[in-house]
């Protein structure tokens, strides 16, 4: 029986979550609203506030000080990361946009890593909000921090003033109009892009707020913003993207079922929000007061040219597959085994960006979600040869199954929702792979992992060196060949043209839900083989492996060496590995480069290294008119869209 | 025959009602105009009949079936086609690819993953003759989105008739056109008809082009039929007449 | 004679490859009303987003108030006194009526015809429903709203894109009737009409576009007496081939 005081701290303890939740999803979706971006640099943002709030403290000693410096100095961080950056690209396609805001995200990470160091770094509580209130009521005995209330109230207060803001001022009209129809704003004399940065400052400001509101009871620690960013994703998956109300009742209601369902169901902690978002996506897709509309414009990916995938059997093909081919008959004499395992691993790489390519390249769906594949691939892996059987060929194909089948349900959950709400949906799905990983330690070995047995088969030692090369690079040049055909297909036809335009896919007489979900569970197949091989890589699985960061290497990955192509993502994969081991080792921040090359790849050379022959043959002037010319120009597209409403319009 | 019926079909938005209350009925084989001023409903009409948006009232029947609410694909798939007012075809696929995916939708293997879409002989007959029927076949291997306007809205029309249609939608197939394209288009549009025996419902501001080309008009103002009738008849109402000089200051 | 406060001189414009002006020349002066009639696509609206920079002309000159203002970004030409009433009445619908007038106020700074308490006297039904949301009103209260919106900014040069239609004939009597009171407060306006009838009891002067060209210019009387110009190019008469 769980007694009324303990229900009542716990419904206390649901609300100041749920204040922090709404903060953060405020200022998303604040910046959502007008510009159409989801940010993923948000959790990022918060953190920086924490660690800017500390920095304000430490040379004026006042909280007070901190609570208002830090927030300004995260939205002009804000300011001026849109100002650089999106403020030039708002007529590409949203897709690169998330990209753009992953990149930045590392970057600050790393930043504030390298400025504040990776320790985790104690806020300590203003001495006037320190203690605890105590209360006695009948029934009711509850002490409960001084600081929590504190943390309800100011968030409740920051809220209204933002609601005020919005309401009373000329700046919150202007905002508002806007988000509705920027056009007829320009239309009365104003100039609506600098709003735009002006928001984005608001967005970051709001999220360095809650940052500073959150540190004196969460540590302050680099990484304390990834899991607020996947809680504001839920909340604005469950609220209704683009409802401010949406996002207030979603955010609480989220604070109170992850302390409540603690309370009640102790066995689902960690899951409880999960399986909340999980049901909305089931009964309401369009989340609680949200109106889900597909925007064409949030689904499409266009490339302004095809960049065939290189052939199998064409004669750069057979080349490349040739030198590889004699790659370890070099050991000992040119180079040390060492390389040829890293070339193994690059080939794993290779084939997780290669999956990811099918979805986004081939269908224009982001997923943020891919570390699903690599580690359930990679635990089916280490689980089947450690309980079940010593042929590494069976565990292997168990993976590929087994993530085959979890892409299709998540596709059949999400696929639905284009765009932007696919990239929030499979992180949120990822990280609950992750959660079980962690949590589920029974079988997974919790934090710690597990050790699989020197994979094998038929008697030949697979963990040596050079067969494990020649294993993995035969596996990579079959999916390949098999992802090149598979493209080629009448399948691939029908994949491709919805990436095209969904539409009209579906006016030809497709079904393109079926597409999508088939499209995403071959993707996740790959995946899966490609975590498989890892396992069999390093012998070794632990949550690590289904963390976001994986996802996010993945894209990474694909990005940069050209997505759309299949070839190029695997060059990407190479260049990203090749970079994080050389780099690693001698640049601690190294991760703050590549959120700088995935900034500058999405700004000036979106096809990644696939296309960057062409890049550079056209001329630096050219280069330079398209970033730095007049962004309000509108592409061809747009240009149709316009004259065929003045068609319906006249 | 009749290939197509509509019964009170009704759309509302909110207060507004987009169309309302239309009876139509489209015989097999006919060239159908739908006409009338600004916003009076026709790219709506148009949404409600190939499922794109339910109605808010009203059955549709296709060919002797009911498919009011049906799926949009579904009733594609029956033998409804239709081209879009902002050219919508699959910029960055070739003009061959773009014309055999519309022509694989029957085809059995039209999901296969492993077979090559290119080797699919009967498909990419029959694209190519949908190629060479809208004069596109010199150019088979070009991206769409390289084409010129004219011919991509060529091709948009002949995404729509390579999948076989029975009854093919055409919304102002010539919208941006010079007078030139605006009259190659409209025959082709018509020989295409006669070829391949499908009938045509059009939506088309440019009443020339309505005259020439429609078997009967029909025309909607402010969503509702105030008139219909072939042609002549059409050019002699008073009603229409009003409609479009403005009968309100008459 | 006073020179043109709006000269359009060999205007074309195109979205993409689809070409919608072929070289549209007029000329309207302070103090005028103007029309400019045409059938459906015929490049009317148009003409008004190439004067108030939606669109940029790819050839030609727009001169407003003695500057070339051909290549000016939309906001600044309506810093200059353009303002442009949408046909498919933009009013923000989110927006209570009263946000929607401050809106066109903002960049005014007071400097507009009317105040927002005296454009509330001009149309009285929007004072009625000031805080209610624009997306409840009639379309007939839409319309006045965003013509009450444009004329709280500071307004040189009304162009009203057919500001009639899809209403109900009473409502359109209200419209009309409005018009002629900002046309006596001296405002010079230039009117899209697709309704000819509508035009000629309106303005002064009148323009008829075809297929993006100018094919006829002249005053009321004229083009009343064309019976031609009227068939040929507004109505559906003469359209198939004469003998």
């Amino acid at each position: 029986m769980i007694s009324p005081s303990l229900f009542v701290t716990e419904l206390l303890n649901g609300l100041t979550l749920g204040v922090l939740y709404l903060l953060i999803a405020a200022g998303l979706s604040v910046i959502f609203g007008m510009t159409d971006i989801i940010n993923f640099a948000h959790g990022a943002l918060y953190m920086l506030g924490a660690y800017l709030g500390l920095s304000v403290i430490g040379v004026t000693g006042s909280f007070w000080l901190a609570l208002l410096i830090a927030p300004i100095l995260v939205g002009v961080v804000g300011a001026v990361m849109e100002r650089l950056t999106l403020h030039h690209i708002y007529d590409r396609d949203p897709l690169y946009h998330i990209i753009l805001t992953f990149g930045a995200m590392l970057m600050i990470t790393e930043g504030v890593k390298y400025v504040w160091g990776p320790q985790p770094q104690q806020f300590s509580t203003p001495a006037i909000l320190a203690g605890t209130a105590t209360m006695e009521m009948s029934m009711l005995s509850i002490s409960y921090p001084i600081y929590k209330l504190f943390l309800i109230a100011a968030g409740v207060g920051v809220a209204l003033l933002v609601w005020g803001l919005f309401k009373f001022t000329d700046f919150g009209l202007i905002v508002r109009a806007g988000a509705q129809n920027p056009g007829t704003v320009r239309l009365l004399g104003i100039d609506v892009s600098n709003y735009f940065t002006l928001v984005f400052a608001l967005g970051a400001a709001l999220a360095g707020a809650a940052g500073v509101l959150a540190a004196p009871f969460l540590s302050v620690s680099p990484s304390m913003g990834d899991s607020i960013l996947i809680v504001a994703f839920i909340t604005v998956v469950v609220g209704g993207l683009g409802s401010f109300r949406g996002s207030v009742v979603a955010a609480i209601l989220i604070g109170l079922v992850e302390s409540l369902g603690n309370l009640l169901v102790p066995e689902l902690t960690g899951f409880s929000v999960y399986l909340l978002m999980i049901a909305v996506l089931l009964v309401r897709p369009q989340g609680l007061l949200g109106e889900y509309k597909v925007r064409q414009a949030s689904t499409k990916v266009s490339f302004d040219e095809v960049i065939p995938p290189v052939r199998v059997t064409s004669k750069t093909g057979l080349a490349a597959i040739a030198v590889l081919m004699l790659v370890p008959l070099g050991i000992g004499i040119v180079w040390s085994s060492y390389y040829v395992g890293l070339l193994s691993l690059i080939f794993v790489w290779a084939l997780l960006a290669l999956s990811l390519d099918i979805v986004m390249g081939y269908m224009g769906l982001l997923s943020f979600g891919h570390a699903a594949f690599w580690g359930v691939g990679a635990y089916v892996t280490v689980l089947t040869t450690v309980h079940y059987t010593d042929l590494f060929p069976v565990a292997l194909l168990l993976a590929a199954v087994t993530c085959g089948v979890i892409a299709w349900g998540i596709g059949a959950l999400s696929i639905r929702l284009t765009g932007v709400y696919f990239a929030m949906i499979t992180l949120a799905f990822a990280e609950l792979f992750h959660q079980i990983g962690v949590t589920w330690s029974e079988v997974t070995g919790g934090a710690n992992g597990l050790i699989m047995p020197i994979p094998q088969m038929f008697g030949i030692n697979l963990g040596d060196t050079v067969v494990f090369y020649y294993l993995t690079l035969a596996i990579l040049v079959g999916t390949y060949a098999l992802s090149v055909r598979i493209l080629d297909s009448p399948f691939g036809r029908v994949v491709k043209a919805i990436r095209e335009s969904e539409r009209r896919t579906a006016s030809l007489g497709y079904d393109t839900n079926k597409f999508k979900r088939r499209a995403f569970a071959l993707s996740g197949t790959i995946g899966g083989i490609a975590g498989s091989l890892f396992a069999g890589y390093q012998w070794f699985v632990s949550p690590e492996t289904l963390h976001w960061v994986v996802s996010g290497d993945a894209v990474i990955a694909m990005m940069l060496g050209g997505m759309g192509t299949l070839f190029g993502p695997m060059i990407g994969a190479a260049v990203f590995i090749g970079i994080s081991e050389g780099l690693s080792a001698y640049i601690p921040g190294w991760r703050f480069l590549l959120g700088l090359f995935l900034v500058l790849i999405v700004m000036f050379a979106p096809r990644g290294i696939a296309s960057l022959p062409r890049v550079i043959s056209k001329s630096t002037g050219d280069a330079r008119s398209r970033l730095f010319g007049d962004s309000d120009e509108i592409d061809i597209a747009d240009y149709e869209q316009t004259a065929a409403k003045e068609g319906e319009n006249e | 025959m009749t290939i197509l019926e509509t019964e009170n079909l009704t759309k509302k938005y909110g207060n507004l009602v987009a169309v309302d209350d239309v009876e139509l009925s489209v015989s097999a084989g006919e060239i159908r105009s739908i006409i009338g001023p600004n916003g009076a409903g026709k790219s709506t009409l148009f949404d409600l009949i190939t499922g794109m948006q339910p109605p808010t009232d009203g059955r549709i029947r296709f060919d002797g079936t009911d498919i009011t609410g049906m799926a949009s694909h579904k009733i594609a798939q029956r033998g409804m086609s239709r081209s879009f007012q902002i050219t919508d075809v699959f910029g960055g696929l070739t003009a061959l690819e773009n014309v055999q995916v519309a022509a694989q939708v029957d085809d059995s293997r039209r999901s296969s993953m492993l077979r090559d879409a290119d080797g699919l002989s009967e498909v990419h007959g029959k694209a190519m003759d949908v190629l060479a029927d809208i004069g596109l076949d010199d150019r088979p291997h070009q991206r769409a989105s390289d084409f010129a306007y004219g011919d991509r809205r060529k091709l948009e029309i002949g995404l729509a008739v390579a999948n076989d249609p029975k009854l093919l939608l055409l919304d102002e197939p010539t919208a941006g056109m010079g007078s030139e394209d605006t009259n190659s288009t409209m025959q082709m549009v018509q020989r295409l008809a006669a070829d391949r025996d499908f009938t045509v419902l059009l939506i088309e501001h440019d009443l020339e082009i309505v005259m020439n080309v429609s078997d009967r008009i029909t025309v909607l103002q402010d969503g509702g039929v105030i008139a219909e009738g072939p042609p002549e008849a059409i050019q002699d109402d008073e009603t229409v007449q009003e409609a479009y000089l403005g009968g309100v200051f008459s | 004679m006073t020179d043109p406060l709006l000269s359009l001189e060999d205007v074309h414009a195109s979205y993409g490859e689809s070409h919608i002006l072929r070289g549209v020349s007029m000329e309207v002066s302070p103090g005028e009303v103007v029309s400019l009639v045409g059938r459906n696509g015929a490049g009317k609206t148009t003409t008004l987003r190439s004067i108030v920079g939606v669109l940029e002309p790819t050839r030609g000159t727009v001169t407003f108030d003695g500057e070339d203002v051909t290549h000016l970004p939309d906001h600044e030409r309506v810093q200059r006194g353009i303002q442009y009433v949408p046909e498919d009445r933009q009013a923000f619908p989110d927006l209570t009526v009263d946000e929607n007038l401050r809106m066109g106020d903002l960049r005014s700074g007071g400097e507009g015809i009317y105040t927002v308490d005296e454009v509330y006297d001009v149309f009285p039904r929007l004072r009625e429903r000031q805080s209610q949301s624009a997306s409840h009103l009639s379309g007939g209260e839409q319309q006045m709203l965003v013509i009450a919106r444009a004329l709280v900014g500071e307004t040189e040069l009304l162009l009203l894109d057919e500001p009639s239609e899809g209403l109900a004939p009473q409502i359109v009597r209200d419209v009309l009737d409005v018009i002629d009171r900002i046309r006596d407060e001296g405002v010079t306006i230039l009117l899209v009409e697709q309704n000819v009838h509508a035009a000629m009891e309106t303005a002064d002067r009148h323009y008829v576009i075809d297929r993006g060209q100018i094919v006829f210019e002249g005053d009321t009387a004229a083009l009343e007496g064309d019976r031609e110009v009227q068939e040929k190019h507004l109505g559906v008469g003469a359209t198939l081939d004469e003998p």
